[in-house]
């Protein structure tokens, strides 16, 4: 048995990827061609927002145009995992509009697979009184209240959702939120392959080219048989060894050789990374050691106010020394006008750039140069209150005196006007649990529909 | 030398929204075997560059793909307020500086 598919690239965004590529690709005839467009890496907003992180509409239209129209006429299923960003139905939605408008402007008929993954704040609740979700990481236990303040809860689907499309025929699959792996698992789990190599390979060409050099958005063939895998670039530039194959399972992953996936444990400790040539790697060894119980994770935004910044650049040399007294007294000096504003929940936050802006309380050498940058940050329930506290904030750091003051016309040099700005609504994570589910449809909803873009 | 001048790629990233994951990488056996037998890196160093108590560092050595890995929890949950790096790609810089016990990058 032999079974080849077409990674497209790390992350579907408007920045794409070389047509050559995907038409190189699919000269070799590939079960399926996925590719992931989602990540919690830019951060909570888009998942909190619903916004999409990846470029333009027309850009991102623009991508979708090339991959549909050549997986179609070569009918080979393309899989789309985590749309647009976040995979909420609202990103599931944005993507659908999009491929039916590309399949009515470019003639195209075919069945669509669709995968919601938000779940209702009463799934939430119920699983969480059934015992069923657990912290994952470091997370507090779950209760309902964060549940209810939560803008969006999704859970990430395993391989299972794809499969189920599959089977009822879908040309095309645009899944909400999903694992990255499951995406490039389903095909060969629905054919019997063997579980350790197959998840091993979907967690080598998540990230596309990421395992080749030199890097940069581009696919990869995977070719899976039952004793071993193979991955090539399909760009003759670029090419992969055992190391760069291999060290793609450090990247963002907290241990290299033990993945959590929703059906078990893929374990690569006894793997082994062979070249075929130059541009070709050979993987063998892979273990999967099956759950007892079936787990998907769940994720959640909440709203925690709105966001307004504020940059300043300090170069006098006293000011610099007494810079933490300074910032405490504009800190006082704010904290009393949020007292006299009647507004009793607000953030501010200021990083000190030059000295310890970035690590913060881990900087190891935490020593002024002779300008420093600060970047003010305050969350408040509203725009106004946002642009009163950093007013108040941004003042107070330019007039307060300190012990030798010379420079008495003010401390800080403000490189914007106004010396402070709205950002937009702010998120954080509110939700990064683990659910424990009977059967791994349970979660989602799957539904195959006709496109007629030629009617 | 410094563990800087030895390696090919330090870099940081989030794993998840609680962690940040540091790798270090070296494009030949040779000045990974030298690095792994100094010693120097460890569980221990991780903490003591980052002022973390040490049991809250995973070590990873990963032959494979000639590679250590540290794996710590984060100050804030990843893109909310307050955390200064989003993506967790700037945390790597404290272990540039590691001495290790070694003459060249090619012993």
């Amino acid at each position: 048995m032999t079974l080849r598919c077409l990674s497209l690239n790390g992350l579907m965004h408007g920045n794409g990827f070389p047509t050559e590529s995907l038409v190189r690709g699919l000269a070799h005839d590939p079960a399926f061609v996925g590719v992931d467009a989602g990540s919690t890496d830019g951060g909570p907003h888009f998942l909190g927002s619903g916004e999409n992180m990846h470029s333009s509409r027309r850009a991102v239209k623009g991508v979708y145009r090339v991959l549909l129209t050549h997986c179609l006429a070569a009918d080979v299923p393309l899989l789309v995992g985590s749309a647009a960003t976040a995979g909420a139905d609202t990103h599931v939605e944005w993507t659908v509009d999009l491929v039916a408008e590309l399949a009515r402007e470019e003639g195209l008929d075919f069945d669509l697979g669709v995968v919601w993954s938000e779940q209702s704040t009463d799934a939430v609740r119920d699983a969480i009184d059934a015992g069923r979700v657990t912290p994952l990481d470091e997370s507090p236990e779950l209760d309902a209240a964060t549940v209810e303040s939560s803008e969006r809860v999704v859970a990430m689907a395993g391989p299972e959702v794809f499969v189920e499309a599959l089977d009822r025929g879908a040309d095309v699959v645009v899944a909400g939120r999903c694992s990255d792996v499951a995406i490039y698992k389903a095909v060969p789990l629905r054919e019997g392959y063997h579980e350790g190599l197959a998840t091993h390979l979907a967690k080598t060409i998540e990230c596309g080219a990421l395992i080749a050099e030199p890097r940069g958005g581009d696919c990869i063939l995977g070719t899976l048989t039952d004793e071993s895998f193979t991955v090539t670039p399909t760009n003759p530039e670029k090419r992969t060894d055992p190391l760069t194959v291999a060290s793609h399972l450090l990247y963002e992953t907290a241990d290299p050789t033990r993945f959590v996936e929703p059906r078990g444990v893929l374990d690569t400790s006894a793997a082994s990374y062979d070249a075929v040539d130059d541009r070709t790697v050979r993987v063998s060894g892979s273990r999967f050691t099956r759950a007892e119980n079936y787990t998907v994770k769940l994720e959640g935004a909440r709203w925690v106010g709105h966001r307004g910044v504020a940059a300043a650049g300090i170069r006098d040399p006293t000011a610099i020394r007494q810079l933490d007294d300074l910032l405490a007294t504009a800190r006082t000096k704010t904290e009393r006008k949020a007292e006299r504003l009647d507004v009793d929940a607000f953030s501010l936050d200021v990083r000190v750039y030059g000295r310890d802006g970035v690590m913060g309380e881990r900087e190891p050498t935490p020593d002024p140069g002779h300008e420093v940058g600060l970047f003010v940050e305050a969350v408040g329930p509203d725009a106004e209150t946002v642009d009163d506290l950093l007013e108040e904030f941004t003042y107070t750091l330019f007039v307060s005196d300190f012990p030798g003051r010379q420079t008495t016309a003010g401390n800080a040099a403000f490189p914007t006007s106004p010396a402070h700005a709205p950002v937009s609504p702010a998120y954080e994570f509110s939700i990064w649990h683990r659910l424990e589910v009977d059967d791994p449809l349970d979660p989602f909803r799957v539904e195959v529909r006709p496109v007629e873009g030629s009617g | 030398m410094r563990l800087g001048d030895l390696a090919d790629v330090v870099r940081s990233k989030n794993a998840g929204v609680h962690y940040v994951t540091v790798d270090v990488l070296f494009h030949d056996y040779a000045t990974f075997e030298a690095v792994r037998d100094a010693e120097v890196l460890s569980a221990a160093t991780v903490a003591d560059r980052y002022g973390l108590p040490v049991e809250d560092v995973r070590f990873f050595v990963y032959e494979p793909g000639l590679a250590f890995k540290a794996t710590f929890p984060r100050e804030h949950v990843a893109g909310g307020p307050g955390d200064p790096d989003l993506y967790g790609a700037q945390q790597h810089a404290p272990l540039l500086a590691v001495e290790v016990p070694v003459d060249t990058a090619d012993p």
